[in-house]
């Protein structure tokens, strides 16, 4: 029993704001649970932690960019010193209308949220491994409800590892955006993206398909929460699809956005697929560049 | 007596009609053709008038020559109500106060009424204005997307900026002090006679809906 992943969620509250409640149901309307892809974890393997949200019917929480309103989703996981957390994955979001025709990007229904954690090669078999995690998002339908929740586990360093949720875990990996398509035999040939000398023109992104493009080709474009898109056009013709956009307003440093393409793959399955390209008032990488980055 | 009564009634009623219509068109007419005119930066800001939570009719021309802050409200918003409980509205506009400088909340909250926002102002502590917008037609016109987004617009009636209150989009208020205040900044800009440096950002918060 040792071995046993133990979950204590020292908190899980949907904070209800005063004024807000009376329309607002008093029931949870996302109940987050934390995940983890092993009992018992190796010494330098990498593994997988998650947290698993279910939401209410008709109800949605959001992606890194949620669109013209709303707050992305966030987990963070802290470990013990030595053990490495990745970054943040979140799987192909979908569009959804808000109140006003705003734009919204995210998840219904149900999602998860994972990273990659990688122990310390010389963690000894035996040990404990305490962790944290801390979740918080912003429920909408018509009104929206931030939420938290907090747990807490333990797992067990083996000379083996035991892996667990394997079911779940396989599930969300498979809806997470490729990000080393280049790789992939199929359809996608590469990327491009431009930026016209100075800030202030649009911004182009390109993917090339090897193949006849895929059906329903969705831009989802990362830009941090204080810009704006603005005059957003994508189309598909020939092998190519294309988005432009403006930033609005261009950020002074240079940032890392990641863009998800989302498409209907020729099995009728949504796949998705990612890559980034830098903004800022001085981009490095010259016009036109393939600046495909995993 | 019933065949001059009914057309009586009925001229009461096509009097009452043309009024209603008077009133629209004045209405409109206060927005100086209002659709064409839409909120744009560097463009004149369109006029509204509406009533604060004491009654009192408040026009954005009652303003001219001073500079004038709006804030889309909404106070069952999440978003609004970590502003409020910070204090960054208050404490941003009791900085600029005696600056010539004016601030506004405009609720376009369909179904707030002004007691509803008098009695927001009252525990929220709130000196300035609550305008009800309950039709959304202000809100429309300036083309709010969310509570809190913000206008400022100087003291020529221009429009130099639309955006969010600052770079912190989170619920909790996640950055704190660190937080960049857009506002704050573009006053500062505003007041020394300098362009807004960042006209425009993402606004963030809760849907005005329309």
């Amino acid at each position: 029993m040792r071995a046993a992943a133990l979950f204590i969620p020292v908190l899980a509250v949907s904070t209800l704001i005063a004024t807000a409640s009376a329309e607002a149901p008093e029931k949870d309307l996302v109940k987050a649970e934390s995940l983890v892809s092993a009992t018992a974890i190796k010494p330098g393997e990498p593994f997988k932690v998650g947290v698993r949200f279910k939401i209410e019917p008709e109800w949605h929480i959001y992606w890194i960019n949620p669109g013209e309103s709303g707050e992305a989703t966030k987990v963070e996981w802290t470990f013990p010193e030595g053990y490495k957390v990745g970054p943040l994955e979140y799987p192909v979001p979908v569009n959804f209308p808000q109140p006003g025709d705003m734009k919204g990007y995210g998840y219904l229904d149900e999602v998860m949220l994972m990273t990659t954690v990688t122990p310390p090669a010389d963690a000894k078999p035996g040990t404990d491994v305490p962790f944290s995690v801390k979740a918080k998002w912003l429920v909408c339908q018509d009104v929206c409800i931030p939420g938290k929740a907090d747990f807490e586990g333990r797992l067990t360093v083996a000379a083996a590892a035991n892996p667990a949720n394997e079911a779940v875990f396989k599930q969300w990996n498979e809806r997470l955006p490729v990000r080393n398509f280049q790789n992939v035999k199929g359809f996608v040939a590469g990327t491009k993206w431009s930026q016209p000398q100075g800030s202030d023109g649009p911004v182009e992104l390109i993917v090339n398909w090897t193949d006849a493009p895929p059906a329903k080709v969705e831009w989802f474009v990362g830009t941090p929460s204080d810009v704006m898109l603005k005059d957003e056009t994508s189309s598909t013709e020939g092998s190519q699809s294309k988005f432009t956009f403006t930033p609005v307003p261009v950020p002074d440093q240079i940032v890392k956005v990641p863009v998800v393409v989302a498409y209907t793959d020729h099995a009728g399955k949504r796949q998705g697929l990612e890559f980034s390209f830098k903004l800022g008032k001085n981009p490095t990488a010259p016009k036109g560049q393939a600046a495909a980055s995993n | 007596m019933r065949k001059i009564l009914i057309p009586a009634a009925a001229l009461l009623a096509v009097a009452l009609m043309l009024s209603t219509r008077a009133i629209a068109d004045h209405h409109e007419g206060a927005h100086k053709g209002d659709k064409a005119a839409k909120a744009t930066i560097g463009k004149m800001a369109p006029d509204f008038s509406l009533k604060d939570q004491n009654g009192k009719t408040v026009m954005l021309s009652d303003h001219k020559g001073k500079v004038v802050v709006l804030e889309m409200f909404n106070q069952g918003c999440p978003y609004v109500v970590r502003h409020h409980k910070a204090k960054t509205m208050t404490s941003t506009a009791d900085k600029y106060q005696g600056q010539d400088v004016v601030w506004l909340a405009i609720n376009p909250t369909p179904g707030k009424t002004a007691e509803d926002n008098k009695t927001t102002a009252e525990s929220w502590d709130i000196d300035y204005p609550i305008l009800s917008d309950d039709s959304t037609s202000v809100a429309q016109q300036y083309g709010a997307k969310t509570t809190p987004q913000m206008y400022i617009i100087d003291k020529e009636g221009k429009l130099v900026y639309n955006g969010a209150i600052d770079n912190d989009s989170s619920a909790d208020g996640a950055k704190g002090d660190k937080a960049t205040n857009y506002v704050a900044k573009a006053l500062d800009e505003v007041l020394a006679g300098k362009p807004v440096s960042t006209p425009e950002t993402k606004p963030y918060g809760c849907a005005v809906k329309y």
